[in-house]
């Protein structure tokens, strides 16, 4: 009888989950994978979309099991936020949230690793860009990422390509669609520079998946497997004879001698409990669950800061009206950027803000206000027709600042249908974040001039993306700290934390790609351990 | 006459294969609402699904809307709306009697008939009854229709349903059908171009910045408003100053 019941314990199957997995099966160390939620293909998820009454909430096609509740079930989150209401989604399902990710694989920049050291605020990270780097290139290439060298993703005018690169896109550039065309002569008389923004949507055939042919569900799930998601590796990984079991909600990590982790166990939708031994464990379960399970046991936390320094990266869009026709919502959600305020030289007192272009159809949401505003017949059917041709949206994707006060924390008050807790949020937009906000009004203001538009209500509400960093933060101390530049827990010498929560400071750009550089350098190192 | 909104839900949910291809050949198009010969009775229950769905084909202006969502809409909004049969006879009644053009029909009904038939093109347009939620998974919502909803099918040959894209990659790169785009220069269409070698990001102009922050409603508001407080006596200004 094995000693073990596998070399290793993954705990969340999402991208990040599954990439440290494939890293350690590649190796030829044994691996179980369990996920909280079901399995369900992507077919469905397409079908889901398509019966859905709610096109515009990209968690409903997933569904709501009563054993494995995620961010947006009733009740599953008790959120206490200040000057925003809204905080991320997140799905419990086999592939995890990225499945309805948009698929936007920015690097970090150097200076976003060391904001405290070059910019007095935050803290520096761990590692640098250039260790990092390696990883970042293995990550993009594991997925597809599309993009372009030669352009500099700070938005400096470096002149060049920025961060630096060992190896160029593994895919060329998606097609330019003819809204972004339009808009960016529009912006740039007024000194805009549109860019592509490079995602893992695919350009091309790679790795067995198809291009992108423009479903515009990106955030919905990609019928087709152009984008990227952890579902795909999940498929790769079972392929490799790593055992994935869905439906098996972990509720308990046991500590053993020497502050090592020696077993998990789990609920089955029926309340059937399993125990399981591995030498290394890993909890992959994305920055609202991670912090959640080691509360729970009391696990990982003798710095205190599990669960604390909460970043979501507030955002504020703006809509408008254009007096020239774009038809945005023609290719996918999301195509250029404007990166001019990702990194200045005032990023000291004004946080990093990367604008998007966005590219989901305004259809609905136009007949939704003029059927409110009593239009019928053919006006009904013009103002559809004027308005969602018209219409663009940007939004102002704003960084956050560490704060121990902005927390996920276990609520015990709210049980789910196998008694598990649900989560408090506590979160206030920052007196940083909130410095962005004169600079980004006159950065909308000039977005209206240049276009000549209509704004459809003043840019001034915070909301959030469904990024969630900093609740389980690395750093080199372990009185601040929870894991190291390495993810291994500071009190636990078996336990990783494979998560954007470890991220230190949260930069302006989404996080996940960075999640996966981290993942498969997590993987390679506990392969060379176990 | 009274309407049993029950009696006909319990026969209207269940159609026969044979009774969704009569309707599909006996419904009139929406051109020909008058000559059709609307009646409304509750023990015609084909009769109410077909005048239903030619109201619906004039509200909408669309022919091709199908019989089985056409039934579908008609128990939702009979479930969600009180009276809905009597006003569902009452916007067919005075449809029949203006006659004419879909817009000729729809100009002459009440405010309250307006009201109803907005109800009923709400689904037909939005393919959804209720309020959906954008976030928490607990609504009213309730599925409608996908590929009968007309915001999408009114401008389907340009923008095309979600999920039905209409060619290989790169199909969103051409210029929309009826857009003008003769002014776009040589190359735009590369990511490699760019309008311009060098970029500054010029100063807000303070009426646009006054119109986006919603200090006015409109960007002529704004630039009147700020003539006007440059036009203000500045000795007034002034002597407020000085008295405080």
């Amino acid at each position: 009888m094995a000693e073990y019941d596998a070399d290793v314990i993954v705990i969340g199957s999402g991208s990040l989950g599954s990439l440290a997995a494939q890293e350690i099966a590649r190796a030829g160390r044994s691996v179980i994978v369990l996920e909280a939620g079901p399995d369900t293909p992507d077919w469905k998820i397409t079908q889901n979309y398509r019966t859905s009454a709610r096109k515009g909430n990209p968690q409903a096609p997933f569904g709501d099991v009563p054993y494995a509740p995620g961010s947006m079930s009733p009740g599953y989150v008790n959120a206490q936020m200040e000057d925003m209401n809204a905080w991320p989604g997140t799905l419990r399902i086999v592939g995890g949230t990225s499945r309805h990710w948009t698929a936007a694989t920015w690097r970090l920049l150097p200076d976003d690793m060391t904001l405290k050291s070059t910019y007095g605020v935050g803290r520096d990270w761990p590692l640098d860009y250039d260790e990092l780097e390696p990883f970042y290139t293995a990550a993009e290439y594991e997925i597809g990422v599309n993009g372009m060298d030669g352009f500099d993703e700070s938005g400096q005018g470096r002149g060049g390509t920025y961060p630096p690169r060992s190896k160029p896109f593994p895919t060329p550039p998606e097609a330019k669609p003819y809204a972004v065309q339009r808009l960016q002569t529009q912006l740039a008389p007024l000194g805009y520079r549109v860019d592509i923004a490079p995602s893992s949507r695919l350009s091309v055939p790679y790795d067995n998946r198809p291009a992108c042919v423009g479903n515009n569900i990106c955030n919905w799930n990609c019928p087709i497997g152009a984008k990227h998601s952890g579902y795909h590796v999940v498929q790769k990984i079972r392929d490799l004879g790593v055992e994935v079991r869905a439906n098996a909600v972990v509720d308990k990590l046991e500590k053993g001698k020497g502050g090592k982790i020696v077993a998990v166990s789990y609920l089955s939708p029926d309340g059937t409990r399993t125990r399981l031994t591995a030498k290394v464990f890993v909890v992959a379960a994305h920055g609202f669950e991670t912090p959640k399970l080691l509360l729970v046991n009391d696990i990982a936390n003798s710095s205190g800061m599990v669960g604390r320094n909460l970043m979501i990266h507030p955002m504020i869009h703006m809509t408008w009206l254009s007096e020239d026709p774009y038809w945005v919502g023609r290719g996918q959600n999301i195509h250029g950027s404007i990166m001019q305020r990702r990194n200045q030289p005032d990023r000291d007192r004004i946080p990093s803000t990367r604008y998007d272009l966005l590219n989901g159809p305004h259809t609905l949401s136009m007949a939704q206000s003029a059927l409110k505003d009593g239009k019928i017949g053919a006006e009904l059917d013009n103002a559809i027709r004027e308005n969602t041709s018209h219409a663009f949206t940007i939004e102002a994707l704003t960084e956050d600042l560490p704060d121990p006060s902005n927390s996920v924390e276990v609520n015990p008050r709210w049980r789910d249908a196998l008694n598990q807790p649900g989560i408090t949020l506590n979160y206030k937009v920052s007196d940083y974040s909130k410095a962005n906000l004169s600079r980004m009004m006159d950065d909308y203001s000039n977005f209206l001039r240049a276009t000549n538009g209509k704004r459809v209500k003043p840019p001034t509400t915070f909301v959030c993306e469904s990024h969630i960093m900093g609740t389980v933060r690395m750093g080199k101390d372990a009185a601040d700290s929870v894991v190291d530049s390495d993810l291994r827990c500071f009190d636990h010498e078996n336990l990783f934390l494979v998560t954007t929560g470890v991220m230190p400071t949260s930069a302006g750009v989404n996080p996940t790609l960075t999640g996966m550089a981290l993942a498969i350098r997590a993987g390679r190192l506990i392969a060379a351990e176990v | 006459m009274a309407f049993d909104v029950e009696f006909i839900m319990r026969n209207h949910f269940s159609p026969t294969r044979r009774r969704v291809l009569m309707g599909l050949v006996a419904v009139a198009p929406a051109t020909l609402f008058l000559s059709s010969g609307i009646t409304l009775a509750a023990d015609q229950a084909s009769v109410d699904d077909d005048s239903f769905l030619r109201i619906s084909r004039t509200i909408t202006g669309t022919d091709t809307l199908s019989v089985d969502t056409s039934q579908r809409i008609k128990g939702l909004l009979a479930e969600r709306i009180d009276q809905f049969m009597p006003k569902l006879k009452d916007l067919a009644d005075a449809m029949q009697k203006t006659g004419g053009s879909r817009e000729e029909m729809l100009a002459a009904l009440t405010d309250d008939q307006v009201d109803f038939a907005l109800a009923i093109a709400r689904p037909w347009y939005l393919g959804y009854v209720g309020t959906p939620s954008g976030s928490v998974l607990k609504d009213d919502a309730e599925f409608a229709t996908f590929l009968d909803a007309q915001a999408y099918a009114k401008i389907s040959g340009i923008l095309p349903f979600l999920t039905y894209p209409p060619g290989a990659a790169g199909w969103w790169e051409a210029v929309p059908e009826g857009v003008d785009a003769s002014d776009l220069p040589k190359g735009v269409a590369s990511w490699d171009f760019q309008p311009r070698e060098s970029y500054e990001i010029a100063a807000p102009d303070p009426a646009w910045r006054a119109y986006a922050a919603g200090d006015n409603d409109s960007i002529e508001a704004a630039q009147n408003a700020l003539s006007s407080a440059s036009n203000l006596p500045t000795t007034g200004s002034a002597e407020k100053t000085g008295d405080q």
